[in-house]
Formats: C-alpha cells, sequence, structure tokens
C-alpha cells in the first residue's frame, strides 16, 4: 500500500527537468518549458509543413532581441 | 478595408460547426449558463480571480463539449463583438472543440484541474485568434501574445502561467509571419476564407496550401 501512494505521489509531482520560459528544439518539435519545469509542445514542425506547405523545421529564432525556438520555413534561423 | 458581411460570419459559422460537429446556442436564456454564471460568483465570495457574473454573461463565449455558448447573435455586430470577431472567436472556440475529440474526457479533467494544462490548451486555442490575425491584417503585432496571455489571469491561471502562455504565442507568432498555419480549426477556417470570402484578406497574405 504505502509503495502505492508513493507511486501516486511521485506520479502526481514529476521532477522539474527544465527552468520555466525556456524553449528548445526536441527535432521537430518546438517546445516551451511550463510553470512546472516540464517541456511542453508548442508547434510540431511536420504538421505544419503539412498544413502550410513547403518546408519547415525547428530553429532558434530572434523575437524583440530575446531568443525563441520555433517552426521556420527552410529550417532557417531569422536572426 | 471590405468588412465581413453577416451572410459572410453565418456560413462560416455553419461551416465551422459541421466540420468539429459543433453547435451554436444564445448565452442569454441558458439555464446552464445562468447556473455557471452563479458558480463563479459564488467563487468570487471565496476570493478566486474568475469573471463576475455580468462580464461572464456577455464578455465571455463559452465552450462545454461541443457547444458553444455565445454572447450575441452571430453576425450582428455588438459592442465589442465586431463581425471579424465573431469570426475569430468560432475559430478559438473550435480548436477547443477539437482538443476535446483529440483527448477525450481527460480535456475536462485537465482544464479544471491544472492551470499549467488550462494555460496550454488556450494558448494553442489563442494561436488560431494570431493565425486569422494575420490572414486579415498581414501582420501580428508584437504586443498581442502578450495581450492574449494576460487574459488568463481571468482564468485563475498564474503568473508564471501567463509568461509560459505568452512564450508559447511569441514563438507561434514568429511562425504565423512566415505563413505557418498550425492550428487545425485554423486550418479549416482560412480554407474556407480563402474559398468565399478572399477580399477579406491582407493584400500579400500567401493562401493556406
Amino acid at each position: 500500500m504505502r509503495f502505492a501512494l508513493a507511486l501516486v505521489f511521485l506520479a502526481g509531482c514529476p521532477r522539474p527537468v527544465c527552468p520555466t520560459l525556456a524553449t528548445r528544439c526536441d527535432g521537430a518539435r518546438a517546445e516551451v518549458c511550463a510553470a512546472d519545469g516540464q517541456w511542453q509542445l508548442v508547434a510540431d514542425c511536420d504538421r505544419v509543413a503539412m498544413q502550410s506547405g513547403g518546408e519547415w523545421a525547428c530553429a532558434p529564432v530572434l523575437d524583440e532581441g530575446d531568443e525563441l525556438h520555433a517552426c521556420v520555413r527552410g529550417g532557417e534561423a531569422s536572426r | 478595408m471590405n468588412e465581413p458581411t453577416a451572410e459572410t460570419v453565418r456560413a462560416f459559422y455553419a461551416h465551422l460547426c459541421e466540420t468539429f460537429g459543433a453547435r451554436v446556442v444564445p448565452k442569454a436564456g441558458s439555464s446552464l449558463m445562468s447556473a455557471a454564471g452563479w458558480g463563479l460568483g459564488a467563487l468570487r465570495t471565496v476570493g478566486l480571480r474568475v469573471p463576475d457574473p455580468a462580464a461572464f454573461a456577455s464578455r465571455y463565449v463559452t465552450t462545454i463539449g461541443s457547444t458553444v455558448f455565445v454572447p450575441y447573435e452571430v453576425g450582428v455586430e455588438s459592442g465589442p463583438w465586431t463581425r471579424w470577431v465573431q469570426i475569430e472567436t468560432i475559430a478559438h472556440e473550435c480548436e477547443h472543440v477539437a482538443q476535446r475529440r483529440r483527448m477525450g474526457a481527460s480535456y475536462e479533467v485537465a482544464y479544471l484541474t491544472s492551470t499549467r494544462e488550462r494555460a496550454h490548451l488556450e494558448a494553442d486555442a489563442y494561436r488560431c485568434n494570431l493565425e486569422l490575425h494575420h490572414w486579415r491584417h498581414g501582420r501580428v503585432p508584437a504586443g498581442l501574445p502578450g495581450v492574449l496571455a494576460a487574459s488568463l489571469r481571468d482564468y485563475g491561471c498564474s503568473d508564471a502561467d501567463v509568461a509560459v502562455t505568452e512564450r508559447h504565442l511569441r514563438a507561434s507568432a514568429a511562425s504565423v509571419r512566415q505563413g505557418a498555419v498550425v492550428s487545425e480549426a485554423a486550418y479549416h477556417a482560412l480554407r474556407w476564407l480563402d474559398a468565399h470570402a478572399p477580399q477579406l484578406r491582407a493584400p500579400g497574405v500567401a493562401r493556406p496550401s
């Protein structure tokens, strides 16, 4: 019983793995680090390519002087 | 700038509702919405930051399951509910209907029990607003992601959730400015608008594939 409760507790409180507000590319996925320290999907660039046409890939972009990761056409960073 | 007609808005609503299996119901006169407004009033008395009943009835669209409760008559301009705002609104709400279809019953659990999940679901739906705004105006103002994200404070989300949502929407805006169509509802919305109301599209905005 204690083991089961411990599992529930651990499952309910995942250990933070990233600093909140960080962004990254995980393959074709653009992700942002959520308030609980877990990576969260912003956009799947393969899906963007299917819906938008052309080639899209995740890459760093500059937005107001701040580096973010996003799906960009042709996979080229806009710096 | 061309403005959408009432007929265009009604036809757009009919198309998206058919595509997503949604239905639109007036908020006024709905006993369910009256009960929800009463519940929000009760939550405010214990200090939760949620809309007051009057604002909930007039300034918020609410989707439960596949039913979209609206505080306006579709196609009729009323206060802040211009015809274009009505177009953006139903795309946003249909993204919620699509989220529920993809997630099943876990959608309601996630939305109601986790501010992190609620913020994420709303961020994906607000992306529809960015995508339609870009199609209509040819740009996404730098401040728009922040304005949209800030509205989540009225949904009980924390400052950290709002900051993450703004970052999500800023990254999305960078893609949308390059012509990305990310959201399922925006994809269907823009295809219909391009086919039936291309005069509403900003000059220079590429047609979706």
